[in-house]
C-alpha cells in the first residue's frame, strides 16, 4: 500500500500558493489536497504515487519543496516590478512593443 | 530600493571628499554598505548536489550553496563577500554603485531574444507525402510511392513562396520535406526557381535544405544542388543492422545505400553540404557507442542523438513507448561521456543537443532551435506548407494533422493571408498559452533560459499545450540534461573545456 502523511504548515511561514506549487511540482512523486486549519494554517494530506517512497519519504520531499516555493515567492515579491520594467525596456526599441492604439488618435 | 545618488552629500562617503577639496572618491567609496543592495529578477533550481542554479532573465546563471542562496534572498551578504562581486557582476542584485545594471540587462535580454523580432526564418514545404521506405517510427503517416494526389501542387508552392518572402526575417531557410522529397524534383525545383525569382528584389540571404533519404539520388539532381547550392540532410540511425530494421527499403540494403550516396553527395556539394540526423528507437539503446562509431566513419563532424517524438507511426506502432525518459537520458549521457573521451584523444567530434543546450548557457546571443525557444518556435521560428496546402506552425503540427487531429492547423494557402495566418487567434492563443514564463513550475525555474515550450510535444500529449510539466517527459529529459551538463561545466576540468568550446 501506498505511503500517505498528513503535514501542518504554519500559515505565517507558507502561503497556500507557495503549499500548492509545492504539490504541483512534486506531481510526479505524490498527490496532495490542502484544508484550512483553524486559525493555525493548513493541514495538507500527501499520497506516494511511487511504491518506494515511504511517509518519511514524503514529508522530506514536501518540506524541501515548501523552501524553494517559499524563496521563489519571495524573489518574486521583491522583483517582479523590476522584471516587467527591464522587460520594456529591452523591446521598447525592437518593434515588437507598437504605440499604444488609444495615443495614436 | 537602493536610491539614485541625487546630490553631492548622497555621493560622498570617503574621508577625502568628505573635506571638499579631493579630486577622487576615497576607496570606500565604492563599497556599498550591508544590506544595501536589492534583487534584480532571477529563477533559481534545486541541483540533484543540493546546490542551487540561479539564472537571470538573460540567461546568466550562478551556482550557489542554500544558505548563499538565503543569505542573497535575505539581503544578508556583505560587500566584502567574494560572492557579492561575482553576483553584482552577473546581475544577480545592484546597489549605488551599479546603476547602470538595468540597462545592460536590458540590453542583455534583448541580444538574446533578438530573434522574436526578425520572424520567421524557416519554411518547410512538404513537396510530397510519398515515400519509399518503410520506417516503424516514421513519424509522418506514409503514402505509397504511387504518384497520384499527395505531390504539392505548383499552385501552392507559389503561394507558399510568397508567404516566405512577406516574413520579416532578413534571412530564409527553405526546407524540403517528404515523404521522401526527392520524389518530387519537379516541385522541388519549383521552389528554387522562384525563391531565386522573387529574391532578387526581396535581396534576402535564402538557402535551401532537401531532407531526403538519399535513396533515389540520381547524378542529375545532385549537379542540379551542385548548381543551386542546395544542402542535403539525410537519416543514419547507426551500424548497418540497426539501420536497416529502423529504416525498411523494399528488402535492399538501405545502410550501404545511404553510405554511399552520403560519399557522392559529399564529393560534389563538398563536405559541409551534408549532414545527417539519427533516431533513437528501443533497438537503439545499449548501442550508442557504436552509432557514434558509424558517424565518425562516414565522415561527419556531429551526431544529434534524438529521441523518438509522439507522432505519426511512432504512436500507432508502439514504438513511442518502447523505452521510458529515463533510459533516453541515459542513452544520452553514454553517447556524450564516449564523445568527450574521443575528444581527449584528438578526435574532433560534438553532439548537437548539448552544443545547443552549452550555446544557451554560455553565448550571450540565442539560438534557432525551434524547440528549445520561449516564445514557442510555432509559427515564428518555423512554419510549414503541407504538401496539400495546409499550414502548420510546426513540422509536429502536420505530424498531428496525419493524425487526424488538425489543433495546429493555422490556415490554407487556398483561402488564408498572410495576415490571417500570423495574427490568428489560434496561433496566438498556442503562443502565448505554452509561454514557459507563465506557465506553472517553469516561471520560477531557473533552467526556463535553456529551455523550451515545445506546445506540439505536450499537446500529443496530454491535449494541452501547456501540458503538467511535474508529468511532462520533454522537461524530464532537458531537465536531467541541463543539469548534468551543467555540473560538467561546473567541474572546470579537460571534459568541461571540451564542453565550453562547443558552446562557443
Amino acid at each position: 500500500m501506498a505511503a500517505e502523511t498528513t503535514v501542518e504548515v504554519d500559515a505565517e511561514l507558507y502561503s497556500v500558493s507557495v503549499i500548492e506549487s509545492a504539490i504541483y511540482r512534486l506531481a510526479l512523486s505524490l498527490a496532495g489536497r490542502v484544508s484550512p486549519a483553524g486559525n493555525l494554517g493548513y493541514r495538507v494530506y500527501l499520497a506516494a504515487k511511487q511504491a518506494d517512497l515511504t511517509e518519511e519519504d514524503l514529508q522530506h520531499l514536501f518540506h524541501t519543496q515548501l523552501v524553494d516555493e517559499s524563496l521563489r515567492e519571495k524573489v518574486d515579491e521583491k522583483t517582479t516590478d523590476l522584471r516587467n520594467l527591464i522587460l520594456a525596456h529591452a523591446f521598447s526599441r525592437s518593434g515588437i512593443i507598437g504605440p499604444d492604439p488609444d495615443e495614436q488618435d | 530600493m537602493v536610491p539614485i545618488p541625487t546630490n553631492k552629500t548622497d555621493l560622498v562617503h570617503g574621508s577625502l571628499h568628505a573635506t571638499g577639496k579631493g579630486k577622487f572618491r576615497a576607496y570606500n567609496h565604492f563599497e556599498p554598505q550591508r544590506g544595501s543592495y536589492d534583487l534584480l529578477p532571477f529563477r533559481l533550481h534545486h541541483m540533484p548536489d543540493d546546490r542551487y542554479l540561479v539564472s537571470n532573465e538573460a540567461g546568466e546563471y550562478v551556482l550557489l550553496a542554500s544558505q548563499d542562496l538565503k543569505r542573497l534572498v535575505e539581503g544578508k551578504l556583505e560587500p566584502t563577500d567574494p560572492l557579492y562581486a561575482d553576483l553584482s557582476a552577473a546581475h544577480f542584485l545592484y546597489d549605488e554603485t551599479s546603476n547602470s545594471a538595468i540597462d545592460l540587462l536590458a540590453v542583455k535580454v534583448r541580444t538574446k531574444r533578438d530573434r522574436v523580432a526578425d520572424f520567421t526564418s524557416l519554411h518547410m514545404f512538404v513537396l510530397t507525402l510519398r515515400c519509399n521506405q518503410s520506417c516503424p517510427y516514421c513519424q509522418v503517416s506514409r503514402q505509397s510511392e504511387d504518384r497520384a494526389a499527395f505531390d504539392m501542387s505548383e499552385e501552392h508552392i507559389d503561394k507558399a513562396l510568397d508567404f516566405a518572402f512577406r516574413s520579416p526575417s532578413p534571412a530564409i531557410k527553405f526546407e524540403f520535406q517528404g515523404g521522401e522529397s526527392l520524389l518530387n524534383m519537379e516541385g522541388l525545383r519549383h521552389v528554387v526557381t522562384g525563391a531565386r525569382q522573387r529574391n532578387r528584389s526581396a535581396g534576402k540571404a535564402i538557402e535551401f535544405v532537401a531532407a531526403t533519404n538519399l535513396t533515389s539520388l540520381s547524378d542529375e539532381t545532385l549537379e542540379y544542388f551542385k548548381q543551386e547550392d542546395i544542402h542535403v540532410s539525410t537519416s543514419l540511425d547507426g551500424p548497418q543492422d540497426l539501420h536497416n530494421e529502423n529504416r525498411p527499403y523494399k528488402g535492399k540494403d538501405a545502410f550501404g545505400i545511404v553510405r554511399r550516396n552520403i560519399e557522392r553527395a559529399r564529393r560534389v556539394l563538398g563536405p559541409d553540404s551534408v549532414s545527417a540526423l539519427m533516431t533513437t528507437t528501443s533497438k537503439s539503446l545499449g548501442r550508442v557507442k557504436e552509432i557514434i562509431d558509424e558517424y565518425i566513419e562516414a565522415g561527419f563532424s556531429e551526431v544529434f542523438l534524438r529521441p523518438l517524438s509522439p507522432y505519426g507511426f511512432a504512436i500507432r506502432g508502439r514504438a513511442f513507448y518502447e523505452y521510458e525518459p529515463d533510459e533516453w537520458i541515459a542513452f544520452f549521457k553514454e553517447g556524450v561521456n564516449y564523445i568527450l573521451d574521443l575528444n581527449a584523444q584528438g578526435i574532433q567530434f560534438r553532439e548537437a543537443y548539448s552544443s545547443i543546450i552549452l550555446q544557451k548557457l554560455l553565448s550571450p546571443s540565442g539560438t534557432g532551435f525551434v524547440n528549445l525557444q520561449s516564445p514557442a518556435g510555432v509559427g515564428i521560428a518555423g512554419i510549414i506548407y503541407n504538401y496539400d496546402g495546409a499550414i502548420y506552425g510546426s513540422d509536429e503540427g502536420r505530424m498531428l494533422a496525419e493524425m487526424e487531429d488538425h489543433a495546429m492547423l493555422l490556415g490554407h494557402l487556398d483561402d488564408s493571408t498572410f495576415e490571417d495566418v500570423f495574427l490568428s487567434e489560434r496561433l496566438f492563443a498556442v503562443l502565448s498559452e505554452s509561454l514557459p514564463e507563465s506557465s506553472p513550475m517553469c516561471t520560477g525555474c531557473g533552467l526556463l533560459p535553456y529551455c523550451g515550450a515545445d506546445p506540439d510535444y505536450h499537446y500529443a500529449q496530454s491535449r494541452d499545450v501547456r501540458g503538467h510539466k511535474a508529468l511532462s517527459g520533454f522537461c524530464q529529459k532537458n531537465m536531467a540534461i541541463i543539469e548534468w551538463l551543467v555540473e560538467s561545466l561546473d567541474r572546470d576540468d579537460e571534459r568541461s573545456q571540451i564542453l565550453r568550446s562547443w558552446g562557443e
